[in-house]
């Protein structure tokens, strides 16, 4: 249907369109069809009226139409302007400016190939959905039974864990009895549940998606492929959480990895603990920094920011190389990595995918840098990510774990998740966020749970040499850890 | 085509509904909006979309549930959307997933259309919207030096149909306009920002010559506040009296009260053994929080996303908790009623109870001029009412930069872009991150100032759904010193990054 809709659409636009005294000279667009389905899990119990098992189907893209006198176009693609682009001409039309960079339409280019398709997932989403169910409920009894594999069924081949995990998931739904009654005309069957108190702790969500993109220009750039997507989120009393995100279905025995954490560090933060005296640092987790990043350094290294004043950094400082994080970190953009959610082979503008270091040795390298202001800005287009992570740093000198990084620290906290952080003005870099379950880290171990206030300075805590960035298990992005420029307060 | 165009999908989703015995809830919106903006009086940028879909919720008569959407209104796609919603409901069961029967509880309000009384999209040429641009700028003046202003304007034309088994199907609008101005400079370095904005159901409601006036004003106010706080000590962490504008007001009845008394969050620190805490003291006497929806404003919504009348709610009655906010599906468990306050942003959602518009109310509020308040004008005003801390400083805050909730705990924070300490004038502050708990905050507020101002806009996203929201409160709400209402560690800002 999309190569459909793409082509209709591709046709329509060569065909010489012209209205309000100016002809259509040149376009390129994106055109996305998808569908999804996804299953909840709240406090203990699959669906209800608010995580109700959802399937989703949407055509969608967006287009860029360029006139004979100059002005461009810039719309959303709803089905119907697929499937009719005409009916929407006049509108397009009225609503043309002349911006202020524009860049070259995308010629014909060869793409890397990349890995974006998983026919496991594609087959969920088409066809039987109880796996999802499955892997929910198999994973929620076995946290709610404290990670103790031994009392629920365990399995290696990927369909045998699935159905061993659909046995697991009937105590959750146990049905103790049912009554009929009628209210309104309608006859009603009352369901009385009984689960496991300890199932109540559990919440938590998986969604799987698949679809097909194409980006194509009248300039004959054309590109199409199928993709898929995953997202595996669990949690324990609202306490804390873990997720998986992939482009393809996770291994069993990542899966196991996750719910060991899990088990792990929900039975730690079921403890209310104290926060320890004397100077505490912080070791963000790698979601925790990864938002940091988001928040503070990509508005930053935004070009278009850049040339606008708007950021904190300038073009100069990125063409002087200025230091910006302790020398051994790099910070990269992405978008090739296998089954990565940012990864594509192209962006919506046929930015072919591609990894570059924004910031290498700790020197600012390269912006982030859109088609339309490449040459004003005097840098090469960057790859554009399409999902988390949208940053990535590294460092040779990365701690091993997050024990080491513990026991590196001594007093402190680990940090999951901040609260607030969208409320903090990313241009000056500094915080002062809630983080109410936040783990205590005490004689280099991690304790319980404690509510903290984390103040701190995110430009300086980047280049302290006290700085260093950790590795988690089963994570790309790695978490930080820092020592100084960091206030911790109880709240 | 129109939501009201679409009878024969209605009609299919519902035969097919009957026919598995299901109860279907059947939610069709309808949206176009155009965006543009101006920056120093160029055109930068535009873009329309457009989109109808539908999103359906499926209840099996033993409460199981499924949910579709489908952005194909075709009778075919709509009828493959039920089957599909039917499927997930059937593996629902089968998987022993919770259930609900509230719906069954419900009657048919008949066929309705709500009167359309704004000015729809496609009775506003752009190129007006584009001439208001320009005059938008043109009413902020002249600027310093080096400061740069874009100008947005948004509107959107959504329209909702719902339909439900019983026989509803009700029809209404929930327009917006917003007109916004973002200023930036570099002052010794460093950046900043301020901005201001006007909002309403359409464009005659934000893009009139007096409303441009306001927009302008409310920016000029925030860009004088944000250079002369930009290189301000900072507000030394600790607990203080604070004074806070009818925004953040907002943002205080928002994330300490509003989110906590939504039904289905029954984890919130305001629930009780899964049932809202009504009777209990949460604000001063004389204080009340009132959500409900306003006609004309941003984030009116007439009627829930279950086809319920949204009514209007008083969470807080002279200091009592005394009523949440009520889903179909939540409020009863919850020990509140339903009071259609119910979401959806878009079709694809599965709708939760959320605000709409949401103020603090204060009895016997103090005199105050409309319009904006300069530092010192807010200064002169407290002090005059002897209502400035004879202890330690007072704090005013001003321009919210937004805030979140934890309701199990209770805990809520939100950003203000500046502080001044009042005192016989205003000494500028850095803005500074105000954070407390739920239980205490409104506890403390001692005094208001001024009319209502409920036009406080913002985003308000719950589970991955983003909705617009509004509120306010007074002009200005005066807050004691309070152990549990602290201002976090120095927020200085940060010169030595270059290397």
């Amino acid at each position: 249907m999309t190569r459909t809709a793409a082509e209709t659409l591709a046709d329509v636009l060569s065909a010489g369109l012209a209205t309000g005294g100016a002809s259509v000279t040149g376009w390129r667009f994106e055109v996305h069809e998808g569908q999804s389905v996804r299953v909840g899990l709240r406090h203990g119990s699959l669906g209800g009226p608010y995580v109700t098992p959802a399937a989703a189907a949407r055509l969608s893209g967006s287009l860029e139409l360029r006139w004979s006198d100059g002005a461009v176009s810039r719309a959303g693609l709803d089905r119907a302007a697929l499937l009719a682009p005409t009916d929407r001409l006049d509108e397009w039309r009225a609503a043309a400016f002349e911006p202020r960079w524009l860049a070259p339409l995308p010629g014909t280019r060869a793409l890397p190939t990349v890995q974006t398709h998983d026919p496991f997932i594609a087959n969920l989403v088409t066809g039987d959905i109880a796996p999802l169910f499955s892997v929910l409920a198999g994973a929620a009894d076995r946290l709610a039974r404290g990670g103790d594999s031994s009392r629920t069924h365990s399995a290696s081949g990927g369909e045998a864990t699935r159905l061993d995990l659909e046995n697991a998931c009937r105590p959750l739904g146990r049905v103790e009895g049912e009554t009929e009654c009628s209210e309104n005309g309608w006859s009603v069957h009352t369901q009385h549940s009984a689960r496991p108190r300890e199932a109540e702790r559990v919440s938590g969500s998986v969604v799987v998606g698949a679809g097909r993109r194409v980006v194509r220009s009248s300039a004959g750039f054309h590109a199409a492929w199928a993709e898929t997507r995953c997202a595996l989120d669990l949690g324990m009393d609202d306490l804390t959480g873990e997720q998986f995100a992939s482009r393809r279905w996770p291994t069993d025995a990542e899966l196991a990895v996750l719910l060991e954490e899990l088990t792990v560090r929900s039975a730690q933060l079921a403890v209310e603990d104290d926060l320890p005296a004397g100077e505490c640092g912080v070791v963000f987790a790698p979601a925790a920094f990864e938002a940091l990043l988001r928040r503070f350094l990509m508005p930053n290294l935004d070009v278009r920011a850049m040339l606008e004043g708007r950021a904190t950094f300038s073009l100069d400082d990125v063409r002087a190389g200025c230091q910006v994080a302790a020398p051994a970190v790099s910070i990269r953009v992405d978008t090739t990595v296998p089954y990565g959610l940012a990864t594509s082979p192209c962006s919506s503008e046929g930015i072919p995918a591609g990894c570059i270091d924004l910031v290498s040795e700790g020197r600012l390298r390269h912006p982030l840098v859109d088609p339309g202001v490449a040459r004003p800005a005097g840098f090469a287009p960057t790859p554009v990510p399409r999902g988390r992570p949208c940053l990535i740093a590294s460092s040779d000198s990365a701690l091993d774990s997050l024990e080491a990084a513990c026991s590196m620290l001594g007093t402190g906290v680990v940090v999951r998740e901040v609260m607030g952080l969208h409320t903090q003005d990313a241009r000056r870099g500094s915080f002062s966020l809630l983080v109410p379950d936040a783990q205590v880290v005490r004689l280099g171990r991690p304790g319980g749970r404690v509510a903290v206030r984390v103040s701190g300075r995110f430009f300086l805590d980047l280049l302290s040499p006290g700085t260093a960035l950790v590795r988690f298990r089963q994570s790309l992005s790695p978490g930080l850890l820092v020592r100084s420029d960091v206030t911790v307060e109880p709240v | 085509m129109d939501v009201l165009d679409l009878d024969h999908a209605v009609d299919a989703a519902l035969e097919l509904a009957g026919v598995g015995g299901a109860y279907l809830i059947l939610r069709l919106q309808q949206v176009e909006e155009r965006r543009l903006s101006m920056l120093d009086g160029v055109s930068d940028r535009a873009r329309s979309t457009a989109w109808l879909g539908a999103g359906l919720h499926v209840i099996l008569a033993d409460g199981s549930l499924g949910f579709a959407s489908t952005d194909d209104c075709a009778p075919d796609a709509i009828r493959a959307a039920v089957w599909q919603a039917l499927r997930l409901a059937e593996a629902a069961r089968v998987h022993g997933a919770e259930r609900n029967h509230e719906v069954w509880r419900l009657a048919s309000t008949g066929r309705r259309v709500l009167p359309t009384t704004y000015r729809r999209l496609h009775d506003t040429p752009i190129g007006d919207q584009v001439a208001a641009l320009r005059d938008a700028q043109a009413a902020l003046g002249t600027l310093p030096p080096g400061t740069s202003a874009r100008t947005s304007h948004a509107l959107v034309d959504e329209r909702w149909r719902i339909v439900r088994s019983d026989g509803t199907d009700v029809t209404f609008a929930t327009p917006r306009a917003v007109l916004r101005h973002d200023l930036t400079a570099r002052l010794e370095g460093v950046p900043i920002r301020a901005g201001g904005n006007v909002s309403g159901a359409d464009a005659m409601a934000v893009l009139a010559p007096e409303r441009l006036a306001v927009a302008a004003a409310r920016a000029r106010l925030a860009l004088r506040c944000a250079r002369e706080t930009a290189h301000a000590p900072a507000v030394q962490p600790g607990n203080y009296r604070f004074v806070v504008d009818h925004a953040l007001a907002k943002g205080l009845a928002h994330e300490a009260i509003g989110h906590l008394c939504e039904s289905d969050v029954s984890e919130s620190i305001l629930f009780r053994d899964g049932r809202l805490r009504r009777g209990d003291r949460l604000a001063a006497d004389g204080v009340s929080v009132v959500d409900g929806p306003l006609a004309g404003n941003y984030a009116d919504q007439p009627i829930g996303a279950n086809g319920i009348e949204r009514q209007t709610v008083s969470l807080i009655t002279d200091g009592i908790l005394t009523a949440g906010l009520g889903d179909l599906f939540s409020a009863r468990r919850a020990g509140i009623r339903v009071s259609g306050a119910c979401r959806a942003a878009n079709y694809r959602d599965r709708p939760a109870p959320r605000m709409t518009n949401i103020r603090i109310l204060a009895r016997n509020p103090l005199p105050c001029p409309d319009g904006e308040l300069e530092p010192e004008a807010v200064a002169a005003l407290v002090r005059g009412a002897g209502l400035l801390d004879p202890r330690r400083p007072t704090i005013y805050l001003t321009g919210y930069r937004g805030g979140q909730a934890h309701p199990r705990r209770g805990d809520f924070l939100f950003a203000a872009g500046a502080a001044y300490a009042l005192g016989s004038g205003a000494a500028p502050r850095q803005g500074a991150t105000l954070s407390g708990l739920s239980e205490s905050a409104l506890l403390s507020v001692l005094a208001a100032f001024g009319t209502l101002r409920l036009d406080a806009i913002g985003t308000c996203s719950k589970d991955g759904s983003n909705v617009s929201g509004s509120g306010g409160s007074h002009g200005l709400l005066v807050l004691d010193a309070d152990p549990r209402l602290t201002i976090g560690a120095s927020t200085d800002m940060v010169a030595g990054w270059q290397g």
